[in-house]
């Protein structure tokens, strides 16, 4: 609407820079990826220029816009941003799970990458350890199976139904699903995003635990300042589909002040204002733009 | 105590303990869902026919029902009684559920294996379910004077018959309950690495399973009431025979014994089905759970 050939609307989106100008060359044909896509022998991740863009998306449909980013072997990086900030759809071209998108870049994961979702995507109909061991070939799936369930507290659950578990523990599958085919590359969309706050917290610590066994590398996707700063060594923020801030993770102890000048630092690349105590600001309200 | 049905409050004020009113406390059973059916009732499935058995027999007791017009339940015992000592019954017991047995692999065999091509390949669909479809709209028994043509009217053509009224429902409930299995778990499949035939057997088909059942359900009837059809042509054997004979000599009697033969199979292989259901399905949490 803002693209009216009259000019009859205001001339909103060109205003502001994070949106660029509709751009003069038509959108491909719906699901046209043209990346490169290789394969890194050291477990590292590189990302380069990458666009994605789906065809009825505001502006010109990019929700990723020239991105790069590298992840180093083993590192745990927290990939922060509003809703539709496009880190979900880093995730997702990461993970090769984006077929119905048109876009360009440069790919380059390990072999053995794992993906955990949001919701922990069990199959209902297969009992837990046949969850976790699935798409697992030879003979040695069984007990490794065994092992990894152990791993996230869950021994002796192994014939258990999916929906006989709670759902911190249904989380807990889909961590030891991931972690069986032992990941260089461990990509999580908001894996906690469903749970209460306590066992958010205990499963932040299960996590942080298993990623110092396995050292696999490691892209958090959250909206939660405290979870990326308690879990990762560098924290990324995305906004309109380009890095906003890149951080290393120094301090973890709230009590620090270097803790709460990193989580103010954050919380301002992600628009989040401070909040003034004993003087409220009617922040609510959007700004006034009829006085100058 | 006796206040403990009454709001918290109510208890403090002298009032309410003059009035008194004698609110009887609705209990309410626990342990079963609000908005469930309710628990499953002891026998549940015998009491609709035990209502049924129950006028048929009071009906034809005071007469109200003509013997010449439908037989008396005991009558029809006896009958049936004679006739199993007989070993008439029998025989055509076998003949009819030999037929409607093959009949029932071979359509059940069929529709699944359709329903999976057309399920998972956009060429198989292209190709299967037009005329399946067009069968599905086509009635047996209008088809059935062609496959007499192609087959004749020997075994091959009861037992197709059979065959593609057995496929219709199998197809139908399968290739729906394959299409409506979440795309969450076609993500789950590509990213675990999953093969093309473990996607099959681990994701599609105990994710089709459901429909599956519930279109074998139709299938265990149908077959039977396809078997009535057709063995009333060319028989020599069967129970459809036994009641077309028993037509042209006016036994009621004879035709009733068929005709709850027919019942008893059907309703049986339903129930049997059921069970099955029951055991593979007990993954799953439902409003009738």
């Amino acid at each position: 609407m803002a693209t009216h050939p009259g000019g009859l609307t205001a001339p909103g989106p060109t205003e502001d820079t994070r949106v660029p100008v509709r751009s003069a060359v038509p959108a491909p044909a719906h699901g046209v990826l043209a990346d490169e896509r290789v394969t890194t022998d050291d477990g590292s991740v590189r990302v380069q220029d990458l666009v994605r863009a789906y065809g009825l998306g505001e502006g010109d449909g990019r929700v990723l816009r020239g991105l790069d980013l590298t992840i180093a072997a083993g590192e745990f990086v927290a990939i922060l941003g509003r809703s539709g900030s496009g880190k979900s759809t880093l995730l997702r071209a990461l993970a090769g799970l984006d077929h119905d998108v048109h876009g360009t870049g440069t790919i380059a994961v390990p072999q053995r990458v794992s993906v955990v979702f949001q919701d922990s995507r069990l199959l209902p109909w297969a009992r837990v350890l046949d969850n976790v061991v699935l798409g697992l070939r030879g003979p040695g799936a069984h007990d490794l199976g065994v092992e990894r369930l152990a791993e996230v507290g869950l021994a002796g659950r192994e014939r258990a139904w999916p929906t006989e578990l709670s759902g911190g523990e249904q989380q807990r599958v889909s961590l030891a699903r991931s972690l069986v085919r032992e990941p260089q590359l461990l990509l999580a969309d908001e894996p906690f995003g469903a749970l209460d706050a306590l066992t958010r917290t205990r499963m932040h610590a299960l996590l942080r635990d298993l990623c110092a066994r396995h050292r696999p590398a490691v892209l958090l996707v959250t909206h939660d300042v405290d979870e990326a700063i308690v879990l990762a060594d560098r924290v990324v923020v995305l906004d309109a589909g380009r890095i906003a801030l890149d951080t290393p993770v120094t301090h973890r102890d709230p009590a620090d002040p270097g803790f709460v000048a990193l989580r103010r630092g954050l919380l301002d690349a992600l628009g989040v204002p401070p909040v003034v105590p004993s003087s409220p600001v009617p922040s609510t309200s959007p700004p006034d733009r009829s006085t100058p | 105590m006796s206040t403990l049905s009454l709001p918290h409050g109510l208890t403090r004020r002298p009032a309410a303990r003059t009035a008194a009113p004698a609110v009887p406390a609705r209990r309410r059973t626990r342990g079963s869902r609000r908005l469930g059916p309710g628990r499953p009732l002891r026998g549940g499935p015998a009491i609709g026919l035990g209502v049924l058995l129950a006028v048929w027999s009071l009906g034809s007791a005071v007469g109200l029902i003509d013997t010449r017009t439908l037989s008396a339940p005991w009558t029809v015992v006896t009958t049936g009684a004679g006739l199993v000592a007989d070993g008439r019954l029998q025989e055509h017991l076998a003949v009819s559920a030999g037929r409607a047995l093959s009949g029932l692999v071979l359509g059940v065999l069929a529709g699944t294996v359709l329903a999976v091509v057309a399920g998972l390949s956009r060429w198989g669909e292209a190709v299967v379910d037009g005329p399946v479809q067009l069968k599905r709209a086509v009635p047996s028994l209008a088809l059935l004077p062609l496959l007499i043509l192609w087959l004749g009217i020997g075994e091959t053509m009861k037992v197709v018959t059979i065959l593609l009224g057995v496929l219709i429902p199998v197809y139908i409930h399968t290739h729906n309950g394959l299409r409506t299995i979440d795309a969450r778990y076609v993500e789950l499949a590509e990213t675990v690495g999953l093969s093309r035939w473990g996607f099959l057997t681990r994701v599609v088909l105990p994710g089709a399973l459901p429909g599956f059942l519930l279109g074998l359900r139709f299938a265990v009837t149908g077959c039977w009431l396809a078997l009535v059809v057709v063995e009333q042509i060319n028989g020599t054997a069967g129970i459809g025979y036994m009641m077309e004979l028993a037509r042209t000599y006016g036994q009621t009697d004879v035709i009733v014994v068929g005709l709850v033969l027919y019942g008893i199979l059907g309703y049986g292989s339903d129930l049997l089905v059921r069970l099955v259901q029951r055991r593979a399905l007990s993954w799953r949490r439902t409003l009738a759970d």
